[in-house]
């Protein structure tokens, strides 16, 4: 029986391959620019509710930004910065430096973290103890101990891998925008030794 | 398959005689990771409810022209196909939601109610039939997440999120905490993050099971003795 059904019917499963493909791409080309639109106003909006006094939003490349005020005076950074060491897997961080490479806030936004957990790094109390501190490997914390003596707070509980995962994500960040040459007036690309960290990442 | 059932009875049936998760213990991997928040519960309920519902409809439709040896492939790439919908339409017009449930979403094609309804009712049932009970079985799993991520929010949180973006409020059960006296030395709530952990998640989840087994079978009995009487006193 299933032999005589398997000679006539098997093209069913191509059939429905087929209109499956042919739905989502549908749905896919009437939603894309929908979607690319929301996706730039949240990033958007987020640069500037930590700028709130910014004019002018001057990408360096995808991942750095620099933000100047209505006198076209450098008045911070925004840098996007990435870490694989989350509980699950990559997560993304949007970070906001003031004019002297310092963290002044940061926000993950892409991340597989449990929701309720993972997500609490987002929470006020913890982003505090980062905010003000130079995004550098020395002062970030880089094992579980480490919250507590060099920035004192304690790691989310429950969610310790998620809590490393964005001090490594901002030392990442903050290896991006010390990287790059903003040109005369700045002097932040100087104190960085690019393979330092590159080792010190190799090695992690 | 029973015959004879009325539709009322194949749409009332995934709410308390086989809910999917607490009775048929379907869909436990999902159920288990996204109960930590309250509104995580009810938004994925509800996109189990539009997947289920759909894919059933779909299902029971083809089931004349699917041989039985590809109907697990041909399942499967209609669930799929219906979850990828889903995640674009949600993607597109609710990213808040989008950032909160994240990995959730795609992983629904995997989600053993959808499959397991598809397989044991969809490719049996006609369509009307198969359409109320995906949308019977997706309000039962609804209400169970919603229920388990409350009581899990609530012991390990002290808050209940009703909040996707910037609509919605949270709420906060410190004053209960305080009535309770499960005060931290400062005088601050003291929730246990053990029910944010999967540990906690699994025994609030027994819980939950074991009082729906209790009262299904005090009803079955209660049912029974009624019966009898009516018997004895009818002869």
């Amino acid at each position: 029986m299933v032999g005589v059904n398997m000679k006539q019917n098997n093209y069913i499963l191509i059939i429905i391959s087929f209109l499956s493909g042919l739905l989502i791409s549908g749905f896919y080309y009437f939603l894309f620019d929908k979607i690319e639109t929301v996706k730039k106003e949240t990033r958007i909006q987020l640069q500037k509710s930590f700028f709130p006094e910014a004019q002018f939003f001057e990408e360096v490349n995808k991942d750095t930004i620099i933000v100047k005020d209505k006198n076209n005076d450098i008045i911070g950074y925004v840098v996007y910065g990435s870490s694989n060491k989350g509980y699950g897997g990559n997560i993304n961080v949007i970070v906001a430096f003031d004019n002297n490479g310092n963290i002044k806030d940061f926000l993950m936004i892409e991340h597989n973290e449990t929701p309720g957990l993972g997500t609490n790094v987002n929470k006020e109390y913890f982003r505090k103890g980062f905010i003000g501190k130079p995004p550098l490997k020395e002062e970030l914390p880089l094992s579980k101990d480490e919250f507590i003596t060099k920035l004192g707070i304690y790691p989310v509980s429950g969610a310790t891998y998620s809590s490393l995962a964005v001090s490594y994500a901002l030392i990442d960040a903050g290896i991006k925008l010390f990287k790059k040459d903003y040109g005369e007036d700045n002097t932040l690309s100087e104190e960085y030794n690019e393979w330092d960290d590159i080792f010190f990442f190799m090695n992690n | 398959m029973k015959k004879n059932t009325s539709n009322w009875q194949e749409f009332i049936k995934g709410i308390y005689k086989e809910n999917p998760v607490l009775v048929s213990t379907l869909g436990l991997c999902p159920t288990l990771a996204v109960s930590t928040q309250a509104i995580n519960g009810i938004s994925m309920g509800l996109s189990v409810i539009i997947v289920l519902t759909f894919s059933n409809l779909i299902i029971s439709l083809i089931k004349d022209y699917v041989p039985s040896n590809l109907r697990i492939p041909s399942y499967i790439i209609v669930i799929a196909t219906f979850v990828t919908i889903l995640k674009i339409i949600i993607e597109g017009f609710f990213p808040t939601i989008n950032k909160s449930l994240g990995i959730f979403i795609p992983l629904i094609v995997v989600n053993c109610i959808i499959l397991g309804r598809a397989e044991a009712f969809a490719s049996r049932n006609n369509p009307l039939k198969s359409v109320l009970d995906g949308i019977g079985m997706g309000i039962g799993f609804t209400i169970v997440l919603t229920t388990l991520s409350t009581i899990r929010e609530v012991l390990g949180n002290g808050t209940i999120t009703l909040k996707i973006g910037d609509i919605g409020t949270i709420i906060d059960v410190g004053p209960l905490y305080k009535l309770l006296g499960l005060v931290d030395d400062n005088g601050e709530k003291a929730p246990l993050v053990f029910f944010l952990l999967p540990p906690g998640g699994f025994l609030v989840l027994g819980f939950l099971m074991g009082t729906i087994n209790y009262l299904q079978r005090s009803i079955k009995l209660n049912l029974g003795f009624i019966k009898r009487r009516v018997n004895k006193n009818g002869k």
